[in-house]
This record gives structure tokens, C-alpha cells and sequence, in this order.
């Protein structure tokens, strides 16, 4: 067989091949794309007119500080295959939700929303369960005591700055997520972050000469943490470090990707 | 079939050889056509699968359901292959109409057909859309640079093929096939272009 045949054979080869790749795989959006920084294209420069982007509100909610009575407030969500985003209220509001569904002219999607706000003896609970749809929720820092955040399949983003002594849990499973926190007082706060098949990046800002102390388990993942000049890398196995009385940064990473960085200001 | 394939392997390992060969075999039209179906439908199909995979990466999971997907994809194939018929045919007029400004001796069917074997030359373009769904930027910026690779290759095949064909020297038929090209492409950038240059600053305030 000569020279010729055999790369006509393999160029034919690729011909059958490729389209079947991209046809039968599908979009792995937990690996990181090494060139998707370079061009990060921004969701916003597409028209807003494009059906792409056309959501829906389907429920709103909010509540000012006054009517909590002041209370600390618990906040538990829990979002099945959809998006959250987290920020940062302020003024007189406690807190404002905002339940978008995203319109599919060709698709039935199958939307699940509970949300209740009830009153314990710690201070106020609010709870939002949500599947398939959109969740934008903005909180005010100065009644956030604990914040638990249980998520499954897409995005998450976490902006939350002036925090005071807030907890944070989030526990997550095939997400890809952004948490930015900024601390203005910290005293045995707990940061504790479970994920499955995620990939996270995590920046906490916390005053200066707050002790940090982190637990890092990492199983077939990837957990990254730059602290003070710091930086260690863990694939496989537990790592314990640092010095307790301020944040205790707890990570369990399966199959995931976790990058923390923690700055001072 | 088997000289199908030695031909389309020829074009990328020795294509000037394989080009002169294919010039004296005079098969016509209906193979290079074949060539331009074959290479055109895969490119188009590769690139709609590509474009669905970025949508999904950069919107979320599951934007594409299956029914949209086989209608996206056929619907780019089809355009994209009528899109291909029309350029071939387009650009066969003007690289003809320049050779025979510069004395070229061919008929127009060899000149089509030269360059419908150069469409071999979308192999490079497809190559790097096949890690689409795992890199589906960074894919397509490869594919981008392929593209650039390939139309390289077209430009010397499509060359040495209509110095063959029409018997003038290779200077001359490169000139012939770049013109068109780069007015094609000019054709194509200023339309794409217009929105962003009519909305800028500069351009109202030299108004």
C-alpha cells in the first residue's frame, strides 16, 4: 500500500470520526478549557432580544430588616439543575429572591419552586428549594448568621462582601462555581465546602492577623489553597494546618477541582 | 474508490505530483464535486456540532435538546454546502476570467474541477473541531488557525493546478487564485464588519 492510500485512508478516517466525537459527547463543562480565559466572552454582549437569554420571572420576594425584627437570618437553599447567584443587599433590605425560569420555545421544562420563611428561637429561617430554574438572591450581611447552600448541576456565583461572623456551607455536585467572600469580622467561622465533581474557585478576604485554619481532603481532585505567601497543592488525601480561633476553612473535594485563595485587607 | 483515496492523500502529502496527475486524468466535474460535497458537508457539520458545544459551555448544560441539535446541524449543512457550490462556482468564474487575462490556454471545466480538489484542503479545518466538546474555545481558536493552514493549502493546490491546467507560470496562476480570494474575503469581513465600524465613536464624530 502506498504513502498516498494510507494518509487518504486516515484523512477518511478523520472525515467519519470527528463528527461522530462531537456528536456523541457531550459539552464537559467541568474541565477547565485552556483557552477559555483568553477569550472569556462575556454573556452580555450577546442582544438581549436573542431567545438564548430570554427568562421569565416567576416569583419575587423580599423582606426589609424591620420586618425580621432584627433577627439573625438561616438561609438554606437548595437548587436542582439550576443557576444561583448570591450578593450582596444593602440598606434596609434583608433580604430580596428573585426566581427566573428560562423560556425554551421547543422545551417543557420541568420547574419545581418552595420558598418559606418561618421564625425559631435562633432568629429567622428563610428556605428556598428550587429545581430548574434561575435564582438571583441578594442578602444583607449585617443579618446573614449562617448560609447553607446545597447544589447540583450548573452554575454558582457568591459574592458576598462586609461579612460578619457569617457561616457558609455549600455542598455541590457537578457545578461549576465562584465564591467571593469578603470577612469584616471573623471569631470561630465556620467555611465549610463539599464538592462532587465541581469545580470551584474560591476567593476569601479576611482582615489581617485572622488565624485561618484549614482542612483540605481531597479524593481523585485537584484542592489549591494560597495563604500568606502559602500555597499547597493536594490530589489525594487529608492535609490539616494553620491556627484555629478565626476561619476554619473545612474542604472535602471528590473528583473536583477546588482553587482557594485567601487575602488579607 | 481506492483511487479516490490515494488521490485525496496525495493532496497532502505530495500535492504538486498528485495535482499534474489529476490535471492529465481529466475525470471532470462530477469527482471534484464529490470532493467539494464530501469535504464541505464534514466541515459544516463538525462546525454547527462545534458552535452547539461553545453555546452549551458558555450558557449552561442541556441548552441543546436532541430534536434542536439534528435541526441545527442539518440546517448549517445544508446552507453551509449550498454556501460551498456557490463559492466554488464563484471563484472558478474569476480565477478563469484572470487566467485568460493573462493568457491562459485551459478550459473553464478543468479550472472548476482543479479547484474543487482543492477543498481537500478542509481536512486541517476539521481536525481540531474534534476536541469540541471537552475544549469548545479553545477548539475553535485552533480551528481558526487550521483554517488559516488550509487555506494556505487550497491557495497552492488551486495554484499549481491552474499553472497546469492553463499553462502559465506558477506566479501568475497564485495571483489568479488570490485576487478572488481575498475579494471574497473582503466581500464577506465588510458586512460583518459594518455594524461595529457605523456604531463607533470615530466614525460618527468624522460624520
Amino acid at each position: 500500500m502506498n504513502k498516498d492510500k494510507i494518509v487518504g485512508m486516515i484523512i477518511v478516517g478523520i472525515l467519519i470520526v470527528v463528527p461522530i466525537i462531537e456528536a456523541i459527547i457531550p459539552t464537559t463543562t467541568s474541565i477547565f478549557d485552556p483557552l477559555g480565559q483568553l477569550i472569556k466572552i462575556p454573556s452580555k454582549i450577546f442582544p438581549p432580544w436573542l431567545p438564548l437569554y430570554y427568562k421569565e420571572i416567576v416569583k419575587t420576594e423580599s423582606k426589609n430588616i424591620t420586618q425580621i425584627k432584627n433577627k439573625t437570618l438561616y438561609v438554606i437553599l437548595n437548587i436542582v439543575a439550576g443557576s444561583l447567584k448570591i450578593a450582596t443587599a444593602t440598606g434596609q433590605t434583608a433580604y430580596r429572591l428573585t426566581i427566573y425560569k428560562r423560556v425554551h420555545y421547543f422545551e417543557k421544562s420541568s420547574l419545581e419552586i418552595r420558598t418559606s420563611f418561618y421564625d425559631n428561637q435562633s432568629g429567622s429561617i428563610l428556605k428556598v428549594t428550587i429545581v430548574g430554574a434561575l435564582v438571583e438572591l441578594y442578602i444583607n450581611p449585617i443579618v446573614l448568621k449562617t448560609i447553607t447552600i446545597n447544589t447540583s448541576a450548573k452554575a454558582l456565583e457568591v459574592t458576598l462582601t462586609n461579612l460578619k461572623e457569617t457561616n457558609i456551607f455549600v455542598n455541590s455536585h457537578a457545578v461549576s462555581g465562584k465564591l467571593e467572600l469578603q470577612y469584616s469580622l471573623v471569631n470561630n467561622t465556620k467555611v465549610f465546602i463539599k464538592s462532587r465533581a465541581t469545580s470551584m474557585k474560591i476567593h476569601i478576604i479576611l482582615p489581617k492577623n485572622v488565624p485561618v485554619h484549614s482542612e483540605l481532603s481531597s479524593s481523585q481532585s485537584m484542592v489549591e489553597e494560597d495563604i500568606d505567601d502559602i500555597h499547597i497543592s493536594l490530589t489525594e488525601g487529608v492535609r490539616t494546618f494553620g491556627t484555629k480561633g478565626g476561619l476554619l476553612l473545612k474542604v472535602n473535594a471528590i473528583t473536583s477541582m477546588v482553587k482557594i485563595s485567601i487575602s488579607r485587607w | 474508490m481506492e483511487r479516490i483515496i490515494s488521490r485525496i492523500g496525495g493532496l497532502i502529502v505530495s500535492p504538486k505530483a498528485t495535482v499534474k496527475l489529476l490535471v492529465h486524468e481529466k475525470r471532470g466535474l462530477t469527482e471534484s464535486l464529490f470532493f467539494v460535497l464530501i469535504f464541505g458537508t464534514v466541515r459544516w457539520i463538525t462546525l454547527a456540532l462545534a458552535i452547539k458545544h461553545l453555546f452549551e459551555y458558555l450558557i449552561g448544560i442541556a441548552f441543546f435538546i436532541p430534536i434542536i441539535t439534528t435541526w441545527f446541524t442539518s440546517f448549517t449543512m445544508v446552507i453551509g454546502v449550498i454556501i460551498e457550490i456557490i463559492i466554488w462556482a464563484l471563484l472558478s468564474v474569476a480565477i478563469y476570467f484572470l487566467v485568460k487575462l493573462m493568457q491562459g490556454g485551459g478550459e473553464f471545466e478543468d479550472t472548476m474541477a482543479i479547484i474543487g480538489y482543492a477543498y481537500v484542503a478542509r481536512f486541517f479545518e476539521i481536525l481540531p473541531l474534534a476536541s469540541s466538546p471537552l475544549y469548545p474555545i479553545t477548539s475553535l481558536l485552533l480551528y481558526v488557525l487550521f483554517k488559516v493552514i488550509g487555506t494556505i493549502w487550497f491557495v497552492y493546490i488551486a495554484s499549481v493546478g491552474v499553472s497546469e491546467v492553463h499553462g502559465i507560470s506558477f506566479g501568475k496562476a497564485l495571483l489568479a487564485v488570490i485576487v478572488p480570494l481575498l475579494a471574497l474575503f473582503l466581500v464577506i469581513l465588510i458586512p460583518a464588519l459594518y455594524p461595529l465600524i457605523s456604531s463607533s465613536t470615530w466614525w460618527r464624530c468624522g460624520n
